[in-house]
């Protein structure tokens, strides 16, 4: 059933139209920064990466999954998850699946499975996109720090692996919600607004400092922590001007990962528990 | 002998105030052909997603070969349908889309009677284009392929002749008859009394959810025969068919005339008017499961 669904999927021309961009445009971005060059900063995020992007491949990379997580992932994310099930249902396909039989349990896990590989592929495609077209461009070195030392290449193409992993993971509220309403209702375009509605609800809700208490439970507030993988002091590092050291730990990298975690739990729940009891009218 | 299909007290509601299906029991012996006879809305679509575990009954059961069904039964497998319409994957071709349906239930491709579904299907090169370009004729055909992939012993047709040219309509019962002759059960869902009429072996009619008649097409259509004749001399004809036996009543419907036969075979009527000297222009059936059927569901709706 995976199999099925996988190649439903990837033979789709919208699927490769998302590829097509996911890998253009970090391609794009090496072309046009090519006359730049590495400039400094004290700050920790992944603003701090772009000032970094032109060091070297990796660098452009980390850049690429930066800006593009941002924004064009999510909608790519809440495409594949929002028209998973509710396309199936539009095509009408959804009830010759389940008469096969298909159980409900195993059509809802293995449509969950492809939709959270392809999330991967697509973060993936950013990253080797980034890696390949940065190398060209600013050439093969290890990462360049913000405002430490080089890495060692493997150490850096170890962290680049690491996260574009927490990339994907960190998009795990926007797919299983979008992926919930994928379930219920019969509309893909519903569904797939919805998943990038919860992004820009969460970022506005975020953004609004009297809402404080909310925001450590919101789903994109800690998007970019894993930027902190490549902001390392040197040992013995000083403070930076008029300022202490900053903050570089990684915990809002595992506080996101345990929101992410409960959000998809949630969501992929409720949409478990919808579609067993859910009448195929479609 | 267990019933290939059997319904009991079936009932389904949508919201508070659509009951689709009330109380709704039948059942179809193994190799039988069963019409599901009703106007639109009569709850034949929803009754035939409850045989399949799409839609949960409100109470009731179903079962398929003495098995109950519900959401993902195994028993399933031994089943082919076409819902409502045909669906397939738009993107993927013709034979893309049976593989790919066969094998979501995990089973090995290609199926048993893979070449006499596909002989069915007469899509020739088509079937390697992609879906999005067929007619509607060409995707009932690949629809009523896929539905006997794996020759099923049961056979759930929803309004297969929907949309179709005479010539597919044609082709369709031929289908149904092949199906019956093999000894596969199938249940037939139409509003279209001809063709339960010309298929089927018996029929459950049904109107807004509820049963109305349940029993074989010559039962429901009542043993006395009516027949709509058109002659060259009416008068003549009035005067031949009183003195012929057999003959119950003639009545004007102009510009022919309606005969009740009690007894006398219709090539009998013929015969006695041509040497009664009353030539014979035309000779059709009346009051067969049409009007039963219009008979049925006003009592029904009394």
């Amino acid at each position: 059933m995976i199999a099925v669904e996988l190649a439903r999927q990837v033979r789709r021309r919208r699927t490769l139209m998302c590829f097509i961009f996911l890998v253009g445009l970090p391609v794009i971005a090496a072309l046009a920064n090519r006359s730049r060059s590495p400039s400094s900063t004290a700050e920790v995020g992944t603003r701090a990466l772009f000032e970094v992007s032109t060091a070297s491949g990796i660098n452009h990379a980390l850049a690429a999954l930066a800006f593009m997580s941002a924004f064009f992932l999510v909608i790519v994310v809440s495409f594949f998850a929002g028209d998973s099930v509710s396309g199936e249902a539009s095509w009408g396909t959804l009830r010759y699946l389940l008469i096969r039989p298909v159980s409900r349990g195993r059509l809802l896990a293995s449509k969950l499975s492809v939709v959270f590989t392809l999330a991967l592929a697509a973060t993936l495609a950013v990253a080797v996109s980034g890696l390949v077209s940065g190398t060209i461009a600013f050439g093969w070195d290890g990462v360049a720090t913000p405002f430490g030392p080089t890495m060692p290449v493997g150490e850096s193409l170890l962290r680049l692996a690491f996260a574009t992993v927490a990339v994907t993971w960190s998009l795990g509220a926007v797919i299983s919600f979008a992926f919930l309403l994928s379930v219920v209702t019969d509309s893909p375009g519903a569904a797939i607004t919805g998943g990038f509605g919860l992004m820009v609800v969460s970022t506005i809700l975020d953004g609004l400092s009297s809402l404080d208490y909310l925001h450590p439970g919101l789903p994109t507030h800690y998007w970019g922590a894993w930027s902190r993988l490549f902001f390392e002091l040197p040992p013995g590092a000083a403070p930076f001007l008029g300022g202490s050291l900053p903050d570089t730990s990684l915990r809002p990298m595992a506080q996101d990962a345990v929101v992410q975690l409960a959000y998809a739990v949630v969501f992929i729940g409720l949409a478990a528990w919808w579609f067993r009891r859910k009448d195929i009218v479609s | 002998m267990t019933a290939a299909i059997e319904v009991s007290h079936l009932t389904k509601r949508f919201g508070r105030d659509v009951v689709a299906v009330d109380g709704l029991s039948f059942t179809v012996a193994p190799g039988e052909v069963c019409g599901l006879l009703g106007p639109n809305g009569a709850g034949k679509t929803t009754t035939v997603r409850m045989l399949l575990g799409l839609v949960r009954p409100d109470r009731g059961t179903t079962a398929v070969l003495g098995e109950r069904t519900g959401p993902g039964s195994r028993v399933l497998a031994r089943v082919g349908a076409l819902v409502e319409r045909p669906a397939f994957v738009p993107h993927l071709d013709g034979l893309t889309n049976l593989k790919q349906w066969w094998r979501a239930g995990g089973a090995a491709w290609p199926p048993p009677g893979l070449d006499e579904a596909l002989a069915l299907a007469d899509l020739g090169p088509a079937l390697g284009r992609k879906v999005k370009g067929y007619s509607q004729g060409m995707r009932q055909r690949l629809g009523l392929a896929q539905a006997l992939l794996g020759r099923p012993e049961v056979v759930m047709l929803d309004e297969p002749t929907n949309g179709l040219d005479p010539g597919e309509v044609r082709e369709i019962r031929r289908v149904v008859r092949d199906l019956a002759g093999g000894g596969t059960t199938v249940l037939l869902s139409s509003h279209v009394l001809g063709e339960v009429e010309q298929v089927c072996t018996s029929a459950v009619v049904m109107d807004r959810g509820r049963l109305v008649a349940a029993g074989s097409v010559r039962d429901l259509v009542g043993a006395a025969h009516s027949v709509y004749v058109e002659v060259d001399d009416p008068e003549g004809a009035h005067r031949v068919l009183e003195a012929t036996a057999g003959i119950e009543g003639v009545r004007d419907e102009p510009p022919g005339l309606v005969v009740e036969l009690d007894g006398a075979s219709r090539a009998a009527l013929v015969r006695a008017l041509v040497e009664g000297g009353v030539g014979v222009e035309t000779v059709t059936s009346r009051n067969r499961l049409e009007d039963a059927f219009l008979g049925l569901v006003e009592e029904g709706r009394e």
